[in-house]
């Protein structure tokens, strides 16, 4: 190819502008589609080569500036990471832990995790997703039912039957696993 | 079919996802505020999360304890942990992972659904659901497909959808279609699959004209019904009861998938397909299978010292709503299928023909089903079937099967199956003489879909033909050698697991099959049939080759590739004259027609 690759210009919720590489937020399905089709509009029209081609601005509406913030992050952090091929350690799934740098990285406040998580599903990153799915399955696992409500912020109380029939499954469990 | 059906409330009163609607326009506001704050206080920040999302962090809670905890949150995590799936895969994990498992959980027996077996609650449903329907959602505060659509799938009711086939299908019960259809004029709005009587159907018949058309062997005299056995699951319970068969993944007594079958919630229930079962050794002497079916050139894989044939012969139980999506037989065999008890539904299509609903690759070697039967009929692609059944150039054949009838289904035909009611049925697979040429090709051209052959079993054959052959210099045996020494230094230097199936190690090393197959039938002193049989599959690879030709278009991306990019409209031009210059060779060596 002989013109330059355009930078991607990204636009959140409450305006703030991010440009990075087009190589970063490839691994958002939903903004590789937008470029991939961006980039076959501008072929189609360009008849001369040296021709530099326009930035792709893409608004990213549902996603507020601090969290995309933290996703390029994570996006730049991981450009080179093969998630699904040979390198089999770092694919997310049950029986994997999850990376050393990645549980750093995620050891934010409860509200900012879930809003990445929010965005990692709105941009389709599923390496994202599925770490954060996995943090939040392992921070809840060994919780007590209350510690539970607090990590997700439930308020509701149970009335007196509610809590019984709880009360009861939880007899009925014998010798669970 | 009609499919408007009303159904029993979800027992949690998970309401369908539209339902949300009704609250979105619904004008009493503070109804509206009602059930938002109560969300909000019962989900917390889970509230702005999409139902596959949620459902994605609950996949990786996979300890029974921690989501029972989870599930005690809040009523409305309480349903949507109430998924079954969710636990049916813990179950399954813990099941396969360790023998003290299986133990433990067959101990502690089936409660009547994948959760309360394996929590291990008390059998009496009735009572526990008398003490959990207060953990129900009110009205409209919960709506989710994710949890209604499995639930509303497994409430189907077949019978009540597919009355007007059964009382059709029913009046050609046991009876020959000619028969039938010389009494009396019944307007049959779909293509029907002949029924014929066994007596008629011989092998002669059956190799010269029915080979590669569906039909269904009758016995209209046989009204004590001695032809086939006439076992129903108490039967075999009473015979077997703690005899091990293999159902999916798992391989449970059979006293322990009659509870399972009895009363489960799933909306696709586990189906009981076993070949290996030493309760089969013994089934498989209590029937005969149809004279014009014994002829079988599967059967040189499993005669003497040759001992290599895939599994081919099984015993089905399935209690109703259970089946099999779309899907053409392994390796290009034909298949009779006889319903011993119960009833079954039959969808089939010629090979050329995709089914509706079901997305399949470019090779036909991968069947994308990602709906579940039930949601497959429901979604109304049973009557786009119905609609192509109309037009009888496209071959779409619907039926039932009834007990003592025993349906043929030629290789290549895509077909699926519903068990109306609770069902037990045999099936063989097996290779018909007009039938070898389309295993021919198989072998030859779709070696990746290859399945049921084991290294270990394979090799020791090939070595076995090698003796055996007087001509140590023939092409095929020269072929044999490499294989087997490839493998040889294959195995050494990565190891590989000799008893898995073939199918899932396609690409270590491609097993010689057709010149194996070709050696198996010389030395059964068939080379008449051999040679006939290559001829045909000549003609077929020819034909193929012309009617892929014709639709050739020139492709840009090629020209590209092998050009560069195309600025000079000249070099365009002329390629356009050299369409398909490439050539393509046949590869057939003109040595094999041999002995």
């Amino acid at each position: 190819m002989s013109h330059l690759t355009p930078k991607i210009v990204l636009v959140s919720k409450d305006g703030k502008i991010f440009t990075v590489e087009k190589e970063v937020v490839m691994k958002s399905v939903v903004l590789a589609n937008i470029i991939s089709e961006s980039l076959n509009i501008n072929e189609d029209d360009q008849d001369d080569d040296d021709q530099i081609p326009q930035d792709i601005e893409i608004p990213v509406s549902n996603v507020d500036s601090v969290t995309l913030k933290l996703v390029l992050q994570w996006l730049e952090h991981h450009v080179n990471t093969d998630f699904d091929g040979k390198d089999k350690e770092i694919g997310i799934d049950e029986n994997t832990t999850v990376p050393a740098w990645d549980k750093n990285f995620l050891q934010v406040d409860d509200s900012t995790l879930y809003e990445i998580m929010l965005a990692a599903n709105y941009l389709n990153i599923k390496p994202l997703l599925d770490i954060c799915c996995k943090l939040v399955a392992e921070k809840i696992k060994q919780m007590s039912y209350s510690e539970i409500r607090t990590q997700f912020n439930i308020t509701k109380q149970f009335n007196k039957e509610e809590a019984e029939a709880i009360k009861r499954e939880n007899e009925w469990a014998v010798d669970v696993i | 079919i009609n499919l408007s059906s009303s159904i029993k409330p979800h027992p949690l009163n998970v309401k369908p996802s539209g339902n949300k609607f009704f609250l979105e326009i619904s004008p009493d506001q503070r109804y509206k505020q009602k059930i938002t704050e109560k969300r909000k206080k019962q989900l917390g920040y889970l509230v702005s999360f999409p139902d596959d999302l949620i459902f994605k962090i609950l996949s990786y809670v996979n300890s029974p304890k921690d989501l029972l905890t989870l599930s005690h949150v809040s009523k409305i995590i309480y349903c949507y942990c109430s998924n079954e799936e969710l636990w049916k895969n813990i179950y399954l994990k813990y099941y396969n992972s360790d023998e003290s498992f299986q133990q433990k959980f067959e101990k502690n027996g089936w409660k009547g659904s994948w959760r309360s077996s394996l929590l291990n609650f008390p059998s009496d449903t009735h009572k526990r659901d008398q003490i959990t329907k207060f953990l129900k959602c009110e009205y409209n505060l919960l709506c989710s497909d994710t949890i209604f659509r499995p639930y509303q799938c497994s409430q189907i009711n077949y019978h009540l959808i597919f009355e007007k086939v059964i009382a059709i299908e029913s009046l050609f019960q046991n009876k020959s279609s000619s028969d039938v259809n010389r009494k009396t004029t019944i307007d049959i709005p779909y293509n029907q699959v002949s029924r014929i009587s066994e007596n008629e159907m011989t092998l002669e018949n059956f190799a010269n004209n029915w080979t590669n058309y569906p039909f269904i062997l009758v016995n209209p005299n046989d009204t004590d019904r001695k032809r086939w056995p006439q076992w129903e699951m108490t039967d075999l319970l009473k015979r077997f009861p703690n005899e091990r068969f293999r159902q999916e993944s798992v391989k449970w007594p059979l006293d322990f998938y009659s509870d399972y079958y009895r009363k489960n919630e799933d909306e696709s229930p586990l189906y009981l397909f076993d070949c290996n079962s030493d309760a089969m050794k013994t089934i498989t002497k209590e029937y005969e299978v149809p004279d014009c079916f014994k002829y079988d050139l599967f059967q040189l894989f499993n005669k003497d010292d040759i001992k290599c044939r895939p599994d081919y012969r099984w015993i089905i139980i399935g209690c109703k709503r259970t089946g099999s999506t779309f899907h053409k037989d392994p390796n290009s065999t034909s298949a009779w299928n006889t319903v011993i008890s119960g009833c079954k539904l039959w969808v089939m299509l010629p090979p050329n023909v995709i089914p509706p609903g079901v997305s399949v690759s470019e090779d036909q070697s991968e069947v994308t089903s990602p709906i579940s039967l039930a949601e497959w009929v429901l979604s109304g692609f049973f009557n786009d079937i119905l609609g192509m059944s109309n037009v009888k150039e496209n071959n779409c054949l619907v039926c039932i099967t009834f007990p003592g009838e025993c349906i043929y289904v030629p290789a290549g035909w895509w077909h699926c199956v519903i068990n109306l009611k609770d069902s037990i049925a045999l099936t063989q697979n097996f290779i018909p003489k007009k039938g070898l040429v389309n295993v021919f090709d198989f072998f030859k051209n779709k070696k990746k879909q290859i399945s049921g052959f084991h290294f270990k079993d394979v090799n020791r054959s090939i070595k076995s033909v090698i003796k055996k052959n007087k001509n140590q210099n023939n092409r095929r045996i020269e072929i044999f050698r490499d294989y087997l020494k490839k493998f040889q230094e294959i195995k050494e230097k990565y190891g590989i697991d000799e008893t898995e199936d073939c199918g899932e190690q396609y690409g270590i090393i491609p097993i010689p099959l057709l010149e194996l197959f070709e050696e198996l039938l010389i030395q059964d002193n068939n080379s008449k049939l051999l040679n006939e049989t290559k001829e045909e599959l000549r003609q077929l690879e020819k034909e193929r080759y012309n009617e892929g030709n014709l639709k050739v278009k020139s492709s840009k991306l090629w020209d590209e590739l092998i050009h560069g990019r195309i600025e000079n409209k000249e070099i365009q031009e002329k390629d356009n004259d050299n369409q398909v210059s490439n050539g393509f060779t046949f590869n057939f060596d003109e040595s094999d027609d041999d002995e």
